[in-house]
């Protein structure tokens, strides 16, 4: 059923993207949640389900891709993802009938919304991911079989590239090292597919998902009461409530592939005296709790303010601060053979095996 | 006198203070030094996993030093266990080493390779493994030399600082040495085989939880020491079956019960006299055999033998038809009271537990035929089948009462249903049963036997008239021993007497009558 999205709406999401992905700036995510909110004064973005459309229809992924700079520093023009589009359909000779996001939190999470009213394309409740992953091959639709390209990027300077490459991690080479001479970001476009594609392969209802969490965190209730709506609506659960007793830099090799520096914090939870290390790397990779592994990629992992129950940022993670450290399952798509080949630890470079996978 | 074995134990401490952990930091010590048994040099996490107990893990160099890995790697080393980890030196937090200090387990940091420690560790293991490994060859040779079962358990037992050491069959103790501990103990246990293949034994080492004993060299000593009391018990069985020739060639020209003692012994006066048997010499004989009579079970006669050096370790246990067969020498009555009282104190729970009964001569004045004292044993160790497994019974305890254990009782309680159909049908028929019976046991008295009752002479007399009215021939002196008996297999086979009295039934302090 398709919905209109409201100024409310867009509000909620720009919270449940953040709390999807907590250890990313959310800078950009507010930023365009202005703008978004401000473009719906005169416009409207529709969101569907994938199934109200033929099965035929000709469906792309939007997202940033960025490799050091923070979008923030250096603004888009605003033609950037249209542009991209336009490459696309000039490239397959088709239209593109509805949008999706490339990865339902963080800034992608809320970009298709913007692009939606630029293009009047609808946003379609779905995305291949089901979270934010750092690499693009990291998606169900590649793990689906769907071909990642062709791949549209455009950069700040208006500079457009079309990658065409067979191979997802080919893929991901090309366009890791043409966002590099872009200038740090690129819009990009990529995983043209049929909505038939996307409805057997995506992970659905995350657009959805990203409001209601947005309703729960921004509703004006005590941080327990938070606590339990997420636990009943997403299944999470709390790993620790803990006090941060040291955080530290570098603690492994980054792997050139990988975009950027891993970090780790450490807390103490005050009651049992157990000790918990998150590593975090983009995301928060791993939590130990006494050394023993409680969440591990591609488990989400999120940290809540454990007095007002708000989203923490790693800025609020600072010595002497409680937080409540959050887990929720991934899609089930990532839990498959295939899936944990592309999304475990080790394929961050941390040689672990997930939990599940010793499990069969 | 054997010389302990010499402590090879490594630990922790020792090794950091003047062995192959020198050139390491600690960051943190556990406050009790880990014993160190092996290490393993890891270059995956899930190795840890595999690690034996007080294993030292050092993480090789490859797998970086990252405080996650390190965590891991701690947690790990702990649910496995293990000594002490050791990890490239690196500037760690102190989340780290905190971890460490909750887990409880040895952090140190290589000031080298990692790779150098571990090799340096293992060449130190491997030294003080030989050390053992000679330990264990002195061990073999010294127990070698001993000939007894007792000789090699002493010996065992003073290898391991004198821990209670035992030869098991079956969970009955054949022959121990040493202390038994008597706090909670660790049971090592080694397969001896046996003397008799058909018998499994097991040689136990009981060792106190608060022993320093290492008990895998424990076991190491209970293996090397096995053949040996394997040896020793195999020649300690075979010398006492050419000292019991006599005993048993004796039961078994003893088979033919019409013949009395003394014609027997006049007749093979010279083969008993070639025997060793000496005529006028008083003998005590024990007799043992299965306490269910249609019983088969594993050949018994070495671990009987073994158990039988507990009672009177110089007359031997011969293996004859129907059971064992032992004869003592008994110049005083003291000797047999004293021989029972053994029997009782020290075989009669492994007997129960081997599903025996034994029996006993009777000490008599007169130098009895050797024959009729070996009769009274079996006749007495018969008699103990129907009192349970385990029961000794003495022939002086029995007398002519041994007869009844020969009745047989079926027969007799059918005599009972045909001759006696009234009483038998009778409801009241157990109270009349058990009044008779006790009034012919106490000669015909009515107070003894209402005594003897707890009933009140008045309920014993009514009982008796009914039992006459029920046809029970009483007032026939002729037929008073038949009765006698079949109330007897009567009353053994009437069900127990209730302990809450009946209300109906008046008590001899009562001044009521009976209505």
């Amino acid at each position: 059923m398709s919905t209109v999205l409201t100024a409310e709406d867009v509000g909620h999401l720009r919270t449940g993207a953040h709390f999807l992905a907590c250890a990313i700036d959310p800078t950009a995510i507010h930023v365009y949640a202005g703008m978004i909110q401000e473009a719906m004064q005169d416009r409207s973005v529709e969101l569907i389900t994938v199934d109200e459309l033929a099965s035929d229809d000709l469906v792309v992924a939007v997202g940033m891709v960025t490799q050091g700079l923070f979008i923030a520093d250096m603004p888009p023009v605003g033609d950037e993802f249209t542009g991209c589009i336009e490459a696309i359909e000039t490239r397959l000779g088709r239209k593109v009938r509805a949008i999706y996001s490339l990865a339902a939190a963080n800034i992608n999470g809320i970009i298709p919304l913007m692009v939606g009213l630029q293009s009047s394309l609808p946003v379609i409740d779905s995305d291949p991911m089901g979270r934010v992953f750092p690499l693009i091959s990291q998606t169900t639709l590649n793990i689906g079989g769907v071909a990642i390209g062709p791949i549209a990027l455009m950069g700040v300077t208006g500079e457009r590239a079309v990658v065409e490459a067979g191979d997802p991690q080919r893929a991901e080479t090309l366009v890791r090292a043409l966002v590099t001479e872009l200038g740090g970001w690129a819009a990009t476009v990529m995983y043209p597919c049929s909505a038939r594609q996307l409805a057997e392969h995506g992970v659905h209802g995350s657009v959805s998902r990203m409001i209601r969490i947005g309703q729960i965190l921004d509703a004006d209730t005590s941080a327990e009461s938070k606590f339990l709506s997420l636990s009943d609506f997403l299944g999470v659960t709390r790993i620790a409530r803990a006090r941060v007793s040291h955080i530290e830099g570098l603690s492994r090799p980054t792997d050139l592939g990988l975009p950027a520096q891993p970090s780790s914090v450490t807390l103490v939870d005050e009651t049992t005296g157990q000790i918990i290390r998150l590593e975090i790397q983009n995301e928060i990779l791993l939590v130990l709790v006494d050394g023993a592994v409680a969440a591990a990629v591609p488990d989400m992992v999120t940290l809540l303010n454990s007095e007002h129950g708000s989203v923490a940022s790693l800025e609020d993670l600072r010595v002497g601060n409680v937080v409540d450290v959050l887990k929720l399952n991934a899609a089930p798509q990532w839990y498959s053979e295939a899936g944990l080949d592309l999304a475990e630890p080790a394929a961050f470079g941390i040689p672990l095996k997930h939990p599940r996978r010793r499990h069969g | 006198m054997v010389r302990p074995m010499k402590d090879t134990r490594l630990d922790v401490a020792g090794l950091l203070a003047h062995g192959s952990l020198r050139g390491t930091t600690p960051l943190y010590l556990t406050p009790a030094s880990a014993v160190i048994e092996s290490v393993v040099l890891v270059s995956q996490l899930e190795a840890i996993q595999r690690v034996r107990p007080n294993t030292v893990v050092v993480l090789s160099a490859e797998m970086g030093s990252g405080g996650w890995l390190v965590s891991a790697a701690l947690r790990h080393a702990w649910e496995r266990r293990a000594s002490a980890v050791v990890v490239a030196g690196s500037t760690y937090s102190s989340a780290v080493i905190g971890l460490a200090e909750r887990l409880g387990i040895t952090l140190l940091a290589s000031e080298g390779n990692p790779a150098g420690v571990a090799l340096a560790l293992a060449a130190e293991i491997g030294a003080a493994l030989s050390v053992v490994d000679a330990e264990l060859a002195r061990f073999a040779r010294a127990v070698a030399k001993d000939s007894t079962l007792t000789d090699v358990l002493s010996t065992i037992s003073g290898e391991l600082d004198g821990v209670g050491v035992s030869l098991e069959y079956d969970g009955v103790v054949l022959a121990s040495a040493g202390m038994a501990p008597r706090d909670q103990a660790e049971v090592i246990t080694v397969d001896v085989g046996a003397a008799n293949a058909a018998v499994p034994s097991a040689l136990t080492a009981r060792v106190p939880a608060s022993s320093v004993l290492n008990l895998r060299l424990v076991r190491s000593i209970l293996e090397v020491a096995a053949p040996s009391v394997k040896a020793a018990w195999l020649m300690g069985d075979s010398r006492d079956a050419v000292r019991a020739v006599p005993t048993a060639a004796l039961a078994g020209l003893n088979q033919s019960r019409g013949s009395s003692g003394g014609a027997f012994e006049e007749d093979h006066r010279h083969l008993l006299s070639q025997l060793g048997w000496r005529r006028h010499e008083r003998y005590v004989a024990v007799w043992i055999c299965p306490g269910d009579s249609n019983a088969s079970g594993p050949d018994l006669t070495a671990v009987l033998r073994l158990l039988w050096r507990k009672v009177a370790a110089r007359s031997p246990l011969a293996e004859v038809d129907g059971g064992w067969l032992a004869l003592v020498p008994a110049a005083h009555e003291a000797v047999v009271t004293q021989l029972e009282l053994r029997l009782k104190a020290r075989l009669r729970p492994a007997l129960a537990e081997l599903g025996l009964v034994a029996g006993l001569s009777r000490w008599v004045e007169e130098a009895p035929p050797l024959p009729s004292v070996i009769q009274e044993a079996r006749l007495a160790a018969v008699s103990a089948q129907s009192a349970g497994q385990g029961t000794v019974l003495g022939f002086a305890g029995l007398g002519v009462a041994a007869a009844t254990t020969f009745v047989d009782q079926d027969a007799v309680a059918l005599v009972a249903e045909l001759t006696l159909p009234r009483l038998m049908a009778s409801p009241g028929r157990d109270a009349i049963v058990a009044a008779v019976a006790a009034f012919l046991d106490h000669r015909g008295s009515v107070s003894l036997a209402a005594a003897a009752l707890d009933v009140h002479r008045n309920t014993l007399q009514a009982r008796l008239g009914r039992a006459r009215e029920l046809g029970v021939p009483l007032d026939n002196p002729s037929e008073l021993l038949s009765v006698h008996l079949v109330l007897n297999v009567l009353r053994a086979g009437a069900p127990e007497k209730p302990t809450s009295k009946d209300p109906h039934e008046t008590r001899k302090d009562s001044h009521e009558f009976p209505v």
